[in-house]
């Protein structure tokens, strides 16, 4: 989702008259390749005029789009881990316009001329950045500008994307064309219009990327400019946060995956000014009708929440759930203030935010102050600062690196800070190592899971709002929406309708027939049962037993018919009445020869063996006979283990019986390994 | 003494023998076991007993699709092996096992919900339980969680016709998704769950972030819990939300689905709350005198279930039970004490008083946004955006809409707000 200047002659002339109609979002997109090393920016560039008058007039707001639109650029097309902090700073700590920069740069007549006439000084000058830094501008523009330049040239050149794919990586290509897909998708959606209606349509959908890219995949306006890398000025930005993490294998920056992590880590990859707010259904027609497989799930990321409209101002990456690499990067230069005012709660989040941010590009900074040893760390209040960035950062890292045996010694070591785990670190940590263990996509677009497809996947099952912010651990289940899940509501009418009785329920008690107003001597309502009796030995088994059936004849006296309507006839031991000895004690021998161990329930064997009898009748032996003995054996000789669950003795955990694959299933299942309950003293 | 209130109570003597399969944690001779109990307290003599109609598939199909319904119907343990590709489809297999009697069962519960709805619409009653229902993962179309067909779905839908609005309330330790679910675009009926949250734990909805969407946005409340919950806590964040729920929403009937899996020691659940804490809750819809539908639903430690629906069969009656369970035919189950009582839970509460509070900040949060949002129709009357489409010609006679109710609807055409005529349109078009 590059955000790519619409370079289309209608409409740059458009864009330049009437800028506001771009306003901030859609127009840049980034498209985020996480590859080996570092991100690449690569830098498309329009051509002189448009980029002049662009200058002129909004040289800000485009210098920050344009920014922007070189982010996604640059990690479109390099491959993995190239990471370029925008806007690029000097050893002297000052920051680079990269666009005027490239303006300067192609009015000496580009790279190569201004390479061969030594004119990097004068540039440098031009550019507003002083004298003597000639060399670094001309790294800075190598490393930033040259690739997506050279590339977009060749893609121009030959106007279909087989430049690209024999020139550059592979895989900017493949996004190429399936951008390019897109479009035409999209495009074929709105048949009836001007190429530049639809742009523009669509641009207000903000959906604009797609279009953009094709268009200056079209256009020959791109000027190619050349770089080489400045190491320094790349890995400044990040330094001080490498000190924060000196066990982490790696020294690559990092400041991105402080917020990266699972995707419920979410923090709102925001584009330019934290407008980007692409309404969930809008994403998922996209997505539907282009197959932009890579960039929809992206959007989907971005965007999806209602309450995306607040969101966080600083541009980060969210493809980050497929590997180690993601960065996000934090540049404060997009924070709008506006986008986030209306937002509750992520006052520390943004201030934490900000620090890192600032620490980022200057990190020599005193007043960010500095942080003590890493043994000395418990000791500090979770306050501060760089304390709840290294929580975060853990938090954010626990699953992502979990192969890493360092640091899992290091997150094993440390407790969660209670704000960001709602003080429960063993769920946490519990989750985490689940989701490690068991991988399956369980959590909808929110888990980390690493293929985009299977994103996009749950992304078409549903659009719900699924941007988790950063306290939010668990991944979370997409609610379906649709006419196949909500229920369709009847029509109100204040008047109840007449329901023939049947339709209410038969009346079963009070009994016509019962023998309410009899002779016997009733217990009044809510009675427990006595303690005292007058039985020989009260508490025997004789005694329990006469106490039983008296008051089941009291019952039965009571409730007459109804008595056989509930089928109170055949509950409790009556049921023994139904059975001879020797069937009782063919059942007993086979649930007891049948233990839990066994791979067969004990039902397969007790079905065959009493062929007279219907499953209904040994189940109700089961419940009313067989396991009230047993119970009433342990109540009286093992009060402290009591089995509280008929199948308690007999089964294990849940077998692969009636299909219970709990393990295989794709999702959770309700079913959980027996637990022992000891519920009953 | 005598409760004011009449009690209709539903009960199917066929229920106790339905067999979910072996090692099948649900076992429906719990609401035998419950009977049993509420029989021996003598609970039976102050309220009216009724055994439920076994439910049509028409009436299951208000909400289900009419080709799940089918399938249901037409599938036995002994067929089931041919057809695996809807077993699949239909999610049946893994907790939803196909037994015998499968169908029956469904509509026995179903039955005893939709009765009690209607004998709530008739005012007939004003408290109808059903403990066999509550079934509430089941979704349109397809069975999740033990459940089948959403018996409070199609309770709740029959109450639709006759009150503008209903609160569903949800004590389950498992998120109540099945009716979440069915009602998540629409404000005239909000659901309000307390559950166990995180952990994958089943059936992993219910995030105090989902919360409806479109017409029905802020009308689902989410409860997300820890393990190990105790009376005190819970019932201190259920009043404080249900008070403030009932004052903003003003429903017309509540629908309390009662799950007793949340009790602790459950098999399946991980709360501790004893039978005193859960029946409180009870005790405390109770107390708003409306029109209220009481269902079952989950509960895998089946005496604590029959302890707990006893009880709470006693608390709306008005009636407390002695702590000695009388003389029954099930009294071995509930030894060796014998009691109501069960021992507290020995989970550890993971539910730190700021965890607490700030769920309880955020679910009021987004009530507020109810009673500030210009769109809630909070007159008596709901919108009346379903326009009757029908047919004079065709129209059966006897349901022929009367000149009056007619003359309401054209009455209330002035009123529609804007965002409503489109209504219909969302629900179709998502």
């Amino acid at each position: 989702m590059a955000g790519w200047s619409q370079l289309d002659d209608g409409s740059t002339l458009d864009f330049v008259v009437t800028p506001s109609k771009f306003k901030a979002e859609g127009f840049f997109v980034d498209l985020r390749p996480v590859s080996e090393g570092g991100l690449v920016r690569v830098e498309a560039s329009p051509d002189n005029t448009s980029i002049e008058c662009v200058l002129s007039g909004f040289s800000d707001k485009l210098q920050c789009r344009f920014d922007h639109f070189l982010r996604g650029a640059l990690e479109e097309i390099c491959s993995k881990k190239y990471y370029r902090p925008i806007p690029p700073m000097l050893g002297n700590g000052q920051q680079v316009n990269l666009q005027k920069l490239f303006v300067v740069v192609k009015q000496k007549g580009g790279y190569d001329a201004v390479s061969e006439n030594r004119l990097w000084d004068l540039v440098a000058l031009e550019s507003g950045l002083g004298v003597n830094v000639g060399s670094s501008v001309k790294l800075i523009y190598c490393k930033y500008l040259n690739t997506l330049d050279s590339c977009l040239k060749r893609a121009a050149n030959s106007k279909v994307c087989d430049a690209v794919l024999s020139d550059i990586g592979a895989e900017f290509s493949r996004r190429l064309m399936e951008l390019q897909t897109g479009v035409e998708g999209l495009l074929s959606e709105f048949p009836d219009r001007e190429s530049d209606d639809k742009c523009r349509r669509l641009d207000f959908k903000r959906k604009l990327d797609y279009n953009d890219v094709e268009i200056l995949c079209d256009t020959k306006k791109l000027k190619s400019m050349i770089v080489d890398a400045d190491k320094d000025k790349k890995v400044l930005g990040v330094r001080q946060l490498d000190l924060d993490m000196p066990d982490c294998r790696t020294n690559e920056p990092r400041v991105g995956n402080l917020c990266n992590n699972t995707g419920s880590m979410k923090i709102l990859q925001e584009f330019d000014g934290g407008k980007i707010s692409i309404d969930s259904d809008e994403v998922v027609c996209l997505d539907n009708a282009t197959k932009v497989s890579v960039n929809v799930p992206k959007i989907g990321d971005l965007c999806n929440s209602n309450e995306m409209n607040n969101t966080f101002g600083f541009s980060g990456e969210g493809k980050g759930c497929s590997s180690n690499d993601d960065v996000l990067i934090l540049d404060p230069s997009s924070i709008n203030k506006e986008s986030f005012g209306h937002k509750r709660k992520t006052g520390p989040m943004w201030e934490m935010l900000n620090w890192v941010a600032g620490i980022a590009k200057n990190p020599c900074d005193p007043s960010s102050g500095s942080i003590p040893e890493r043994s000395k760390w418990k000791s500090h209040s979770n306050e501060d600062t760089w304390k709840k960035v290294l929580l975060i950062r853990e938090a954010v890292f626990l699953k992502r690196h979990a192969e890493s045996s360092d640091e899992q010694l290091i997150w094993q070591s440390q407790k969660m800070h209670p704000c960001l785990y709602d003080d429960q670190l063993g769920t946490a940590y519990n989750l985490r190592e689940r989701l490690k263990n068991d991988k399956r996509p369980i959590s909808g677009k929110s888990t980390c899971t690493d293929s985009s497809l299977e994103t996009q996947a749950d992304l078409e099952r549903s659009p719900s709002p699924c941007i988790e912010f950063y306290c939010d651990k668990f991944p979370r289940m997409p609610i379906p929406l649709g006419p196949g899940f909500q229920a369709q509501l009847p029509e109100w009418t204040s008047v109840a309708s007449e329901s023939d009785p049947i339709w209410l329920g038969t009346p079963i008690w009070p009994s016509k027939n019962a023998n309410n107003k009899l002779l016997i001597e009733r217990d009044p309502i809510g009675k427990g049962r006595q303690d005292s009796c007058g039985c020989h030995e009260p508490g025997s088994v004789e005694c329990v037993r006469f106490h039983i059936a008296e008051k089941r004849a009291k019952l039965k006296l009571e409730l007459g018919f109804t008595f056989l309507e509930w089928n109170l006839d055949r509950v409790g031991e009556e049921v023994r009445r139904l059975w001879t000895q020797e069937e009782e004690k063919k059942f007993k021998d086979i649930v007891q020869s049948n233990p839990a161990s066994t791979e067969r329930s004990f039902w397969d064997y007790i079905f065959r063996s009493f062929p007279t009898k219907t499953r209904e009748d040994l189940v109700s032996y089961y419940f009313n006979v067989f396991l009230l003995l047993r119970r009433g054996h342990q109540n009286r000789h093992t009060p402290d283990d009591i089995d509280s669950d008929d199948d308690g003795s007999e089964s294990g955990p849940m077998k692969n019986v009636f299909g219970h694959q709990a393990e295989n299933s794709r999702r959770p299942t309700l079913l959980t390994p027996k637990k022992p309950q000891r519920n009953c003293r | 003494m005598r409760s004011k209130d009449r009690i209709s109570y539903f009960y199917d003597g066929d229920v106790g023998s339905v067999y979910f399969g072996p090692n099948h944690p649900m076992k429906p001779h719990r609401l035998c076991m419950t009977h049993h109990l509420v029989l021996s307290y003598k609970l039976h003599d102050k309220m009216e007993i009724y055994r439920p109609h076994k439910a049509y598939p028409v009436e299951l199909a208000q909400f289900h699709s009419v080709d799940y319904v089918d399938f249901l119907h037409r599938i036995t343990p002994d067929t089931q092996h041919l057809f695996s590709n809807e077993l699949a489809k239909y999610n049946l297999g893994e907790d939803c096992p196909v037994f015998d009697n499968l169908f029956e069962f469904c509509q026995i519960y179903a039955g005893g919900t939709i009765d009690a709805a209607r004998r709530l619409n008739n005012q007939l009653c004003d408290i109808a339980i059903n403990w066999a229902g509550g079934l509430h993962h089941a979704k349109k179309c397809e069975a999740s969680g033990f459940c089948y067909i959403n018996d409070l779905v199609l309770g709740i839908l029959e109450l639709l016709k006759y009150h503008a609005r209903v609160l569903y309330i949800d004590i389950d330790v498992h998120h109540g998704d099945g009716v979440e679910e069915a009602f998540y675009f629409t404000d005239r009926v909000m659901t309000v769950s307390f559950h166990k949250y995180g952990d994958l734990f089943f059936p992993g909805t219910g995030d105090v972030k989902e919360m409806g969407e479109k017409e029905g946005k802020f009308y689902a409340i989410n409860v997300p819990l820890k393990d190990g919950i105790d009376d005190t806590s819970f019932t201190r964040l259920f009043k404080t939300i249900i008070s403030k729920v009932v004052e903003i929403y003003a429903p017309g009937v509540i629908v309390l689905q009662c799950g007793a899996d949340s009790l602790a020691g459950d098999r399946l659940g991980c709360f501790n709350l004893s039978i005193d804490g859960h029946a409180e809750c009870v005790r405390f819809v109770k107390k708003f005198n409306l029109p209220l539908l009481v269902t079952g639903g989950g509960g895998y430690t089946k005496e604590n279930v029959a302890r707990c629906w006893a009880v709470e069969t006693g608390v709306l009656l008005d009636t407390e039970l002695p702590n000695e369970i009388p003389e029954n035919d099930y009294i071995k189950y509930f030894g060796p004490d014998y009691s109501l009582k069960i021992p507290s839970g020995h989970i550890e509460n993971l539910n730190s008083k700021s965890y607490l509070s700030s769920i309880k900040m955020q679910v009021l949060e987004n009530l507020r946004c109810i009673q500030h949002a210009p769109s809630v129709q909070m007159q008596e009357v709901p919108p009346d955006f379903y326009i009757p489409e029908f047919d004079e010609d065709e129209l059966n006679p006897d349901e022929r809409i009367n000149q009056r109710t007619q003359d309401k609807h054209i009455q209330r055409d002035d009123e529609y707000y804007e965002g409503d005529n489109d209504h219909d349109h969302h629900m179709d078009d998502v």
